[in-house]
């Protein structure tokens, strides 16, 4: 069967070792291989990299976000008071806040840049029609991150910017109400709007944008970048 | 093949049987690393010196590039987000030194100690701060025991082994837990039972026949 003897081939590094122990049993390398270095057409520039840098902005958002998440209170009583103590008590607390704020910003930016280059590129053409779906659809989800998120700091500005937003959905034809209601949890935003938000927030958005994610990447390596115009 | 966690072999793969299907895995190895690169250093190994070439490909230094990047910035996230994780509040209080008794006869709003060689259960309350909310009384339950000529010993009331309440015995004269068996002698010392150490203790100081506690000492 083998064509040369073990002990005539050199002895390979440990890690991968390791690694052939493990594709032994799972062959895991030769899809990892396929999937990671596909072939790109040629003309890409620096235009095509605002899709991966909003997801770049994303995983920084997740990061600073489940340790946010450790010090941040949702609830009427505290919420200032735990993002005042995280700022002034807790190491690299300011930092942690204020990157997670401006890569919301990034974010936001990345993805409408990201947005502007498909449709001038004309990339959303067929047959990738469904991938230009789900990316408004997650557009709309990045919306609604940073709508949510604008709440939780609980001061004025968060106050009133939701006061407003509500009140435009509430302005909506026949379900506005409705929403509104839904939104606030209560007939003014208080504690349970806050909750609400906070819930959305950490445990709805981040599972919806995961899944439109994926979608979002398998589209793409199933069809490949659109050759530049 | 063997499941058996048994000492590898010192060559890998470990039988002949296993090595067409490894040298398969390291031929397309070979190929990721120099997927990108001329005949003349496909594999990724370095040229050798003198030759014609780079030594590294194209492709081996970009994608070395990408890793190191890649690496520093999972490093700076790694950083940012554990090192608030890590004992926020690690700094070290200075306790408050907090009046627990009147040594003789019992006066207005102090609470007696306890008469020589008698041992006693006493309590304090002193603002302890938690995080962000606003610091707060809390009570702390603690033995006295009266050695006499004005020296008292303030011993913290939670077994030394799992944090248990202790109960003062006063027939034994002994500390016991009710948990898990611990016994410690009048002294604070350790008599039986799981404890690792004796009792800890409290700083005291006396001040105009008024007994203070301070912060905790461990034993």
């Amino acid at each position: 069967m083998a064509t040369t003897s073990p002990a005539a081939r050199p002895r390979p590094r440990r890690a991968s070792r390791l690694g052939d122990a493990i594709d032994e049993r799972l062959d895991v390398r030769r899809p990892l291989v396929r999937f990671l270095n596909k072939p790109v057409p040629e003309g890409i520039t620096f235009y095509h990299c605002f899709g991966g840098l909003a997801f770049f902005t994303f995983l920084v958002l997740v990061v600073t976000g489940v340790v946010l998440a450790a010090f941040y209170v949702p609830s009427p009583d505290h919420a200032r008071a735990s993002l005042a103590w995280l700022g002034s008590s807790v190491p690299l607390g300011a930092v942690l806040r204020n990157l997670h704020r401006w890569s919301a910003y990034a974010m936001v930016v990345l993805v409408v840049a990201h947005m502007v280059r498909v449709f001038v590129q004309g990339a959303y053409r067929k047959p990738r029609e469904l991938n230009w779906v789900v990316g408004v659809l997650m557009l709309v989800m990045v919306l609604a991150f940073g709508f949510t998120g604008y709440l939780l700091p609980w001061d004025q500005k968060a106050y009133w910017a939701t006061s407003v937003g509500i009140n435009m959905a509430g302005s909506v034809p026949v379900v506005g109400p409705f929403l509104a209601d839904l939104l606030r949890g209560g007939p003014t935003v208080g504690a349970l709007t806050l909750l609400r938000f906070y819930a959305a927030h950490v445990f709805v958005l981040p599972a919806l944008l995961a899944v439109g994610l994926v979608l979002h990447f398998a589209m793409v390596r199933r069809q490949g970048i659109a050759r530049p115009l | 093949m063997t499941m058996d966690g048994s000492t590898p072999p010192a060559t890998w793969p470990p039988c002949e049987e296993c090595a067409a299907p490894a040298s398969e895995s390291d031929t397309s190895g070979a190929n990721v690393s120099g997927s990108d690169a001329t005949g003349a250093d496909a594999g990724g190994a370095p040229a050798p010196a003198g030759a014609h070439g780079p030594v590294v490909s194209r492709g081996r230094f970009l994608k070395l590039s990408f890793a190191a990047a890649a690496g520093a910035i999972a490093a700076t996230l790694g950083v940012l987000g554990l090192r608030p994780l890590i004992a926020p509040a690690l700094r070290p209080q200075d306790a408050d030194w907090v009046a627990l008794g009147r040594a003789g006869a019992p006066a207005p709003g102090r609470a007696a100690l306890p008469p020589k060689g008698a041992v006693a259960r006493a309590a304090f309350t002193r603002d302890v701060a938690d995080a962000y909310l606003p610091r707060a009384p809390q009570k702390t339950t603690v033995f006295v025991a009266a050695r006499g000529e004005g020296r008292y010993e303030v011993f913290d009331s939670r077994c030394t082994h799992l944090g248990c309440p202790l109960v003062w015995d006063q027939a034994t004269r002994q500390f016991q837990c009710r948990c898990h068996g611990a016994v410690f002698d009048e002294l604070g010392e350790v008599v039986s039972g799981p404890a690792p150490r004796a009792l800890d203790r409290y700083a005291t100081k006396m001040k105009d026949g008024v007994l203070y506690v301070g912060g905790l000492e461990e034993a």
